[in-house]
Formats: structure tokens, sequence, C-alpha cells
């Protein structure tokens, strides 16, 4: 079982419990039609990859290496959902962020020009964007907990689209005795790539009137994102994440 | 000076008639009459380096500099030490360079710090010529077509014939000239006032000869620098990377061609480089090893020592390969001398690179260290232009020597591109059986070289006292009086001050640095030999300003004790002196010596014994060893004490020593200075053909 299959299991179970107990607990009425939750969300955890390029100079073979870090970055949330039956409900939403600095520096190992296997190291600022957009579908269930509470746990697959700048050479000043090169600049290449995986999480919502409230989120999402790299290979990186934040709640 | 003159009379007053006494193997055959000059030199050696000496000389210099007798030729920036540079100065005599002369000046702010080399003093010569060089040259059947154009100059030229013995001086035309019959190309000094030949030897600086069996080239790969013709569609051996440009032409075989371009009759142009189809993979494999081994060459002085070039100033650097061919040994065996060699040519700043030939030897181009030894005689002869012939000329040899050992370890090191491991070992692997011609660690067990009078042998000199001396006047002597000889001397200075051992002859042990810190050996080297010896510097000399400049108190330590060990030891006081007139048959069939030991210090020596030691000159087999003591040296020379400043002489018949020997006699002194500081001296060697 891969990770994303076995969060979103566990995040199941734990709804399909939620569910168990709130029905045994509170059975008051939720007359409630639908809802829509505007959220600032954070993505809290950090996942990283790293990226080698390869290329020919000098006869020889050369790497540029270039590590991203994914993470800590506000979002905006927006999902909404209709009562079906009972407790139950669908709904959807979209969570998208924007992170400059994704990755920071590149090291190039560029081989000599005067001879075989003596490689020198190029260090450089290599800053690269990124933006992550999610579509989660949910299926949801209202957990009845008072009349002005409303605690929504929820789960469904989440489309990703990720689109991310990738570090593909970078230019340096050489001179004699070319033993320590300068970095000079560094070219990129902006990869879009989608995918589906999974999103579980819970919601808890406080009205302060019949239709508007305040409430909190979390939510994990699961997924992979092949990039095709410039040398024809892949890519692979997680996407998604644990995010956390909280809004503005209407119901209706 | 007074003073030695005493000494001299003293000793001949107690000489006589003596026979058998003692060492039982020498006679006593005064009293001969005293030497008609004076064994004391007539030129000053100058090394100073203290605030004293150096103003004391410097006062000198000045002076010398206004007037004229000193004359500045360049000044070379230190590429090592910020702020310091060093000026060659020429001493000039009526307006005429004396060949060979000249001090440099050390400066830092514009003030004298150290100056080394040597003035000459009492010069009693005419330098208005009174036979014409059309004259000279007649007279002496030389096709004046054979003179290199532009090398023609006027010099006074000292002949030092000896240690101790009076130096002469002689106006002289000095040129290269062109021997068609033997493909070469000699310094020639012709006397300018009796049209008489003065001195003649080989202007090529050559790699010795060696005798192999052939062998492919290594295979390895190699990055080159080469230069995109695009008219020609082709790339040329022409690097264009490296500050200086790297030039390898190819001479294609042709006879006449390739030697007028050899003599620099016709320039090489571009046309004449080594190309390939522009973008191909380069084959002549020659050409790769030429051409990458002079980069790599560039870059081990460049990073090493901060040298632009062997010049310093990135000059191009020029090497000519493929000639000639093997097919031309019939009809000119003297080219046979061009395979299984290599040269630098001082005149044209060029150098060449022999042929492998079937069955004697693998392409030099082959040998890194061999490439890298060429090109720092075009360091030398930019710097300290060390003459080569004798003592100065086996300086000139062991520093290539040392560039070509430093640069194979500076890439080892780096871990690429080198196809053989690095090692003390010089030219080793353009022999098939991959022996060397010289051997840095164990000079004694070398491979041996073809000596120019056809000869071969098998042991190189570990001490001076083993040292090769001329017995020929310069131009008839053999390898330019053993400069490739004699510089295993100083290689196994280098070798032990890096990695330390025993001299196997003194038998002294050497603490070396260690191969991790061989930089400051290469860097004292460095420093002694291009910014402090001049064209006459002697072993001495490299001795005194190789332990001055080595960077720490560790490498000065590991350099002087190698020098000690090699038998050059910094307080020489006392050196034995062997007279003109020696080397006749004695009437008691033996061969007479005339030897004096002189003290060039005010101290009193007291001789405790004297070790004579005669042996065969060349391949150093011992035939006769004696000691004599204190009372015997007495006996012999007059007086067991040398006064200070003082000279104790005799002439000696050495018994039973066959007609027709090839010998040399060694003299080791030990003794007491008068402040009772035990001293054992290398005191002397002297050399001869005895063919009576």
């Amino acid at each position: 079982m891969n990770m994303p299959t076995k969060h979103f299991a566990i995040a199941l179970s734990v709804m399909v419990s939620a569910i168990g107990t709130g029905t045994v607990v509170s059975a008051q009425d939720v007359s409630d039609r639908g809802w829509i939750h505007i959220n600032g969300v954070y993505l809290a955890q950090e996942y990283t990859f790293t990226d080698a390029v390869t290329f020919t100079e000098n006869f020889e073979t050369g790497t540029t290496v270039t590590p991203y870090t994914v993470g800590g970055t506000p979002s905006v949330d927006v999902m909404g959902g209709v009562r079906v039956w009972q407790y139950f409900g669908v709904g959807a939403g979209v969570t998208q962020s924007s992170q400059t600095g994704v990755s920071t520096t590149s090291t190039t190992r560029s081989p000599h020009p005067l001879y075989f296997n003596r490689h020198r190291t190029v260090t450089g600022a290599s800053p690269t964007d990124r933006t992550d957009t999610q579509v989660n579908l949910h299926a949801m269930v209202v957990v009845p907990t008072g009349r002005r509470v409303r605690v929504t746990i929820f789960g469904g697959p989440t489309l990703f689209q990720v689109k991310q700048e990738l570090v593909t050479a970078v230019s340096k000043t050489d001179a004699y005795p070319f033993n320590t090169p300068t970095f000079q600049s560094y070219s990129k290449r902006l990869e879009s790539v989608s995918s589906v995986g999974l999103n579980v999480g819970a919601d808890v919502a406080v009205y302060f009137s019949d239709h508007v409230g305040v409430g909190g989120v979390v939510r994990y999402s699961a997924g992979t994102a092949d990039f095709a790299t410039i040398d024809g290979d892949t890519l692979t990186t997680d996407v998604g994440g644990l995010h956390v934040g909280g809004g503005l709640r209407l119901k209706f | 000076m007074r003073r030695l003159v005493t000494g001299i009379s003293v000793v001949w007053l107690v000489g006589g008639a003596l026979t058998f006494v003692g060492a039982q193997e020498f006679q006593l055959l005064g009293p001969v009459a005293p030497p008609q000059a004076l064994p004391v030199e007539s030129k000053d050696y100058i090394a100073a380096v203290s605030v004293d000496a150096v103003r004391a000389w410097d006062g000198q210099i000045q002076s010398f500099l206004r007037t004229g007798e000193l004359q500045r030729v360049r000044t070379d920036v230190n590429s090592q030490l910020a702020g310091h540079s060093h000026e060659r100065l020429t001493q000039y005599h009526d307006g005429v360079p004396i060949y060979g002369s000249g001090v440099v000046r050390e400066m830092v702010g514009g003030v004298a710090v150290s100056l080394s080399g040597s003035l000459h003093r009492a010069i009693d010569v005419s330098t208005t010529p009174t036979v014409s060089l059309e004259d000279a040259t007649r007279g002496l059947g030389i096709d004046a077509n054979d003179i290199v154009s532009g090398t023609v100059k006027l010099v006074v030229l000292p002949n030092e014939a000896g240690l101790g013995e009076e130096i002469t001086y002689a106006l002289a035309y000095q040129f290269d000239l062109v021997d068609h019959t033997v493909f070469s190309i000699d310094h020639v000094f012709v006397d300018a006032h009796s049209g008489q030949l003065l001195r003649r030897y080989s202007a090529l600086q050559q790699q010795q000869g060696h005798t192999a069996t052939g062998r492919g080239t290594k295979g390895d790969t190699k990055k080159l620098s080469v230069t995109r013709q695009n008219t020609w569609n082709v790339d040329l051996s022409r690097d264009s990377i490296r500050p200086a440009r790297i030039d390898v032409y190819d001479l294609r075989y042709d006879l006449n061609e390739g030697w007028a371009r050899l003599r620099n009759y016709k320039a090489a142009g571009e046309t004449d480089l080594a190309s390939t189809p522009a973008g191909s993979t380069w084959t002549d494999q020659a050409v790769v090893d030429i051409h990458a081994y002079l980069g790599w060459t560039y870059d081990y002085l460049y990073e090493r020592f901060g040298r632009r070039g062997f010049d310093g100033q990135n000059s191009p650097i020029k090497a000519l390969a493929h000639w000639p061919h093997p097919n031309v040994l019939t009809p000119y065996p003297e080219l046979r001398r061009y395979f299984c060699n290599a040269f630098w040519l001082p005149t044209f700043n060029h150098m060449f690179i022999g042929e492998p030939l079937e069955g004697t030897c693998n392409p030099l181009a082959g040998s890194f260290d061999t490439i890298a030894h060429e090109l720092a005689h075009g360091v030398t002869s930019t710097s300290s232009d060390l003459i080569y012939q004798d003592e100065p000329g086996a300086l000139n040899e062991a520093f290539s020597d040392i560039i070509g050992n430093g640069a194979e370890y500076f890439h080892s090191t780096k871990g690429s591109g080198l196809p053989y491991a690095a090692n003390y070992q010089i030219g080793e692997e353009s022999n098939s059986n991959q022996l060397p011609d010289r051997d840095m660690q164990s000079p004694s067990s070398a491979y041996g070289v073809n000596l120019d009078d056809g000869r071969r042998y098998f042991s190189l000199p570990n001490h001076y006292a083993s040292r090769w001396l001329r017995t020929k006047p310069i131009g008839e002597a053999p390898d330019n009086g053993w400069v490739h000889i004699n510089s295993s001397i100083v290689n196994h200075v280098f070798y032990l001050a890096i990695e330390g051992g025993t001299n196997a002859r003194s038998g002294k042990v050497v603490r070396g640095v260690g191969a991790a810190n061989r930089a400051d050996i290469e860097n004292a080297f460095y420093q002694a030999f291009t910014y402090h010896l001049t064209q006459t510097s002697r072993m001495k000399d490299a001795r005194h300003w190789t332990i001055e400049k080595a960077p720490n108190n560790a490498a000065s330590t590991a350099i002087s004790e190698a020098w000690d060990a090699v038998g050059l030891h910094g307080d020489q006081d006392v050196a034995a002196v062997w007279l003109s007139g020696t080397g006749a048959s004695c009437r008691n069939n033996g061969v007479t010596v005339r030897i004096g030991f002189v003290n060039t210090s005010p101290r009193a020596f007291h001789v405790s014994s004297l070790y004579f030691d005669l042996h065969k000159s060349l391949t150093n087999t011992h035939e006769h060893e004696n000691t004599m003591s204190a009372d015997t040296f007495g006996y012999y020379f007059g007086n067991k004490v040398i006064p200070g400043y003082g000279i104790v002489w005799n002439e000696l018949c050495w018994l039973g020593v066959d007609p027709g020997a090839v010998f040399s006699l060694e003299a080791d002194l030990q003794g007491a200075h008068v402040s009772g500081v035990q001293t054992s001296y290398y005191a002397g060697r002297w050399q001869t053909y005895y063919n009576n």
C-alpha cells in the first residue's frame, strides 16, 4: 500500500467512526441544505526533490544538481457542498498556492577544458517558482454537535495541477587555469503536469447566525506528479500535503 | 693574497726528495718549481643576503652601473613573492660583455635585499678586434653562410682552466654555427685578436639518447587545445586556450625542409602545424603527446610557481616533430642522433622531439618528464642561462630533471591524465625495458646513457666526490663536460630533501620534508635556479641559494642536510687544488700528482688524516685507497697544519698506476679548525686520462 492510499484509508476509517459516534451521541436534526467554506490555509509540511541535469561539455559528462523544497506556503481554499441525505452530502473545492524560491542554488560539476576527470564545481543562486492547484471532490458527513456547531468530515479524489519551474542549465565564466569557474546565470523552463490523488479532512464550524459563521479545516491530500526532465527522464515528486487553515462559513 | 704566498713558501722550504714513506704508495719528487700561477681565482663570487653584505656589495654594484661596467639586461618580477623583482646585470669590460658573467640583484621597494653571481677583476684584454670576423672564419675554414644570422656578438671570454688556476681572458667573436656534416648547431667562440678557435660546443640542450626496443604509444586519451582553421577546414595543433601559444610543427619526415626549419633557415609557419580534419579525433599519437604534455608543463609552471611560460612572458612555445625518417639512416647515419632524442634549442627557443627507432627506442613524446625537461631548458635559458657545460651545465640539466619530476608528480597528484605512475626516474617511459636515463632516488643504479664518444656507462654519481671531471678541452669533451652525468648529484639532493633517506656514499641521513610538502622543496629550487643563479654558477652556489630560498625551517634543514649528504658542505674552507703539469708518468712507473690544499678561511686547519681514493674515473671502480695520518701528511706536504689563508702542496708520484689507465683521484681531508671543531671535508677530485 503506497503512502497516499494508506493515508486515505486511515482517514476513511476515522470518518466512518465519527459518523457512528455522531449518530449515537447526538441525533439532532440537520436541516442545512448546503455549505460554502472560504479558507486561508497553510501547507504545514515540506517535501523535497532533487533534479540532476546531465550535459556534455568538453567531451565529458557534467551535471547540474538542483534541490527543490516545497511547503510552508499559504493558499486560498474554497469548498462547498450540498446535503444529500440525512448527515451525508457531496461537495467540491479548489485550493491554490503559489511559491517562490522553491529552489535556491544549483551546483554544477563542469568538465575541465584541458583534462579528463578534473571536474570543477560551480555553485550559484537559481530560484524557481511553483504553482499548485488542487480540485478536491468530497463525500461529506456532517456530525451534529449542537445547533451552532457543525463538524464535517470529508474525503474523495483530488485532481492536482502543478506548474513547476525547473533549472535546465547554468552558465559560467571560465578563465585560465580553469580551476575555479564563476557562476554567471542559469536558465529554467516551466513544466506543467496534472495527476489524480486523494484527500481527506475535517472541518469545524461555529455559526453566529443561521447562515454565517467561522471555522477551521484540516485536509490531507496526497498524490504524485511526473515531470519530464530536459534529459528525457521522468522526475516523480509528491504533491499535496497537510493543509491547515480557517475562514468564513456559510450555510443555507 | 700575501698570506697565501707565505704559506706556499713555507712548504717549499721543507720539501725534499723522499720515497716510499708512510702510505707506501707515494713518492715525493721535489724539489720542484712553485707554480707560476697562484691557485687563487681572479673573480669574486657573491652570495649576499645579510644586511651588511648586501649593503657593501650593492655600493659597488651601483658604482659599476654608473660607469657602465654593469648593465641591466632584464628584470623579472617574482611570481611568488609579492613586491620582489630580480635584476639581471651583465658585466662589461670596456663596453664589451663578459661571457657568463653577471649579478642578480633582488629588489624590494627599490632596495636591494640579496645579491648573487660573480664579478671578474683584473681583466687585461683589448676590446678592439685586430682580426675581422671574416678573416677569422676564413682562416678556420668556416663558411659564412653557415653562421646563423643575428647570433654574432663580440664578447670577453674568460678561460677558467680549473679550480685554483688563473683565469685568462680573450676577446672573442661568439656565434652559432650550423654543421652540415653532423647536422648540428654549435656555439662557437673565435679569438678576435689571433683568429684562433677558442671554444666550440653543441648549442643543443638535449636529452641524452638511450638504447631501447620499440614499443607502441600508451593509447591513453588526452584532451588537446587546438585551433580551428576554417579556410582549410582543419584543426591545428596550436593551443589558443592557454595564455601562451603552444605550436607543434610536423616536419613530415622531409629531410631538407625539416633541416631547414630546424635551423630556422625557414621559419615554420601555420602550414607546418600538425593538423587533422576539423572536429575529428587526433590520431597522430606523437603530436598528441607532445602537444598535451607541453600544455601540462605550462600549467605546472603557472600553478606551482606563477610562471607565465618558459620565459615568464608567455612567448610562444614551439615544438618540432616527425623528423627524420628511419629510412634515411643508411645514407645519413649521423642522423641517428635525432632518434631517441629531444633537445631545446635556445637560439630559436624551440624544442625538437625525435622519432622512435624500430628496435631502438619508443617515442620520446610519450615520456612526460622528458617533454617537461626540455621546456625547462627554456626556463633556464631565459633566467639563469646556466652555460651548458661542466658544472653550470650539470645544474642546467638538473633543473630540467627537477621540473620534469615536479610536473609529473603535480599531475599525478591531481589524479587525472598521466597514463603512468609518477616516480623519480627520468626518461624511463621511452625505454622498452622501462629503465631510466637517470634515477634521482638512486643515481648509481641508473640504466646509463650513450655518450658522445660512443661509450655507455651504468653508474651515475650520487656524491660530489664521485662527479665526473672533464678531461679534454670543452669542444672535444664528451657530453659538454658530463652535464647529463653530474646532474644526478643535484637531482639526488632534490630527492633526498623531499623523501629523505641515506646517501649511499657518505652514509649521511637526510630528514626529508615528506611527499606532502614537496612543493616547499620545488619552490626553493625554482626560486634559486630562476632568480639567483647566474650563467657560471656552480653547485656550491646552488647549495647556498636553495637553502636561502627555502620557505620554512623544515625545508631549509632538509635541503641543507641533502647537500651535506652528497658532499657539498656549506663551510668548505679547505679544498684540494690540482695544479697544472700533473698526469705525466714518473720515473718509477707511477703517475705524478701535483696537489695542494688551500685554506680559504682565516682559521688554521689541523689535519688529522687524509684519505686518498684512486679509482676508474667513469665507472667509479675503486683501485687504490689509502689513508695517511697527520704525521704522514706533514711528511709529504711539509706541514700538518694548513695556515689560515694558506696552502700546503707538493708533487707526488703515485706508484702502481698502470700506464694507459683512465682514473681519478679523490682526497677527503679530516681535521679540526683552530677552534677545535672537528671537520670532515671532501677536499677535491682530480681526474685524467693517463695514456703514456
